[in-house]
């Protein structure tokens, strides 16, 4: 780990609220483990693969092919801004 | 890039994409998104699929993943649109659309039924690539 810390990560620094501060510290001591820790792990958590759709879901967008249609039909004709005119 | 209306976004986040989509990023305006997000409010939906679906389906239109459908930024063409709005006599959906594919320099994938009568020749004048599927 000692030789992971010196050749796999890069030393950064950033400025915290004090609120920020004040919670990383509690996330940390909870976790047992450190401020830096919790850090990574946010920005891991946040940057990790592309979140897909969930397959009910994503049905659920299949089947309303038709019913799309037919719920939008006429929809947004009294509504100018948003109208296509055809 | 290619952007693409509410019904093209429908199909997108259902997992079929149409053929001319390609496997390029996709996108939509604020305007088509607001159609989206109308259509789903509809009780019609919630009646016709069962309820917790309808719910899910909302929730992942308000914010999709990036990845598999951009919701533009509409301050980034505000003033565009509004340019093209007086030049053209636009309104709000249609500068949005173009302003956006000018901004973006990216096509514009339409479905059939949502195609403004004179929308191709605009986009032709404009040298913006339109496609109807």
């Amino acid at each position: 780990m000692r030789r992971c810390m010196v050749r796999c990560m890069h030393r950064t620094n950033i400025y915290l609220t004090d609120e920020q501060e004040r919670a990383l510290d509690q996330r940390a001591r909870q976790a047992g483990t450190t401020r830096s820790a919790v850090v990574r792990d946010i920005i891991d958590r946040d940057l990790e693969a592309p979140r897909a759709i969930d397959p009910e879901v994503a049905a659920g967008f299949a089947e309303l092919a038709d019913l799309y249609d037919e719920i939008t039909e006429g929809m947004f004709d009294d509504d100018p801004d948003v109208r296509i005119e055809r | 890039m290619i952007i693409v209306d509410d019904r093209m976004a429908r199909e997108v986040l259902s997992g079929r994409r149409h053929p001319t989509l390609g496997d390029q990023p996709v996108a939509t305006t604020w305007g088509f998104h607001y159609r989206l997000l109308r259509a789903l409010s509809d009780n019609r939906v919630d009646g016709r699929l069962s309820r917790s679906v309808a719910k899910g389906l909302r929730a992942t239109a308000v914010d999709p993943p990036t990845t598999v459908l951009e919701v533009l930024d509409p301050r980034l063409t505000t003033h565009a649109a509004a340019r093209l709005s007086i030049d053209h006599r636009l309104n709000l959906l249609s500068a949005g659309l173009v302003a956006a594919a000018q901004h973006h320099g990216a096509p514009v994938v339409l479905s059939a039924g949502n195609v403004g009568r004179t929308w191709p020749d605009l986009f032709a004048s404009l040298s913006i690539p339109l496609s109807i599927v």
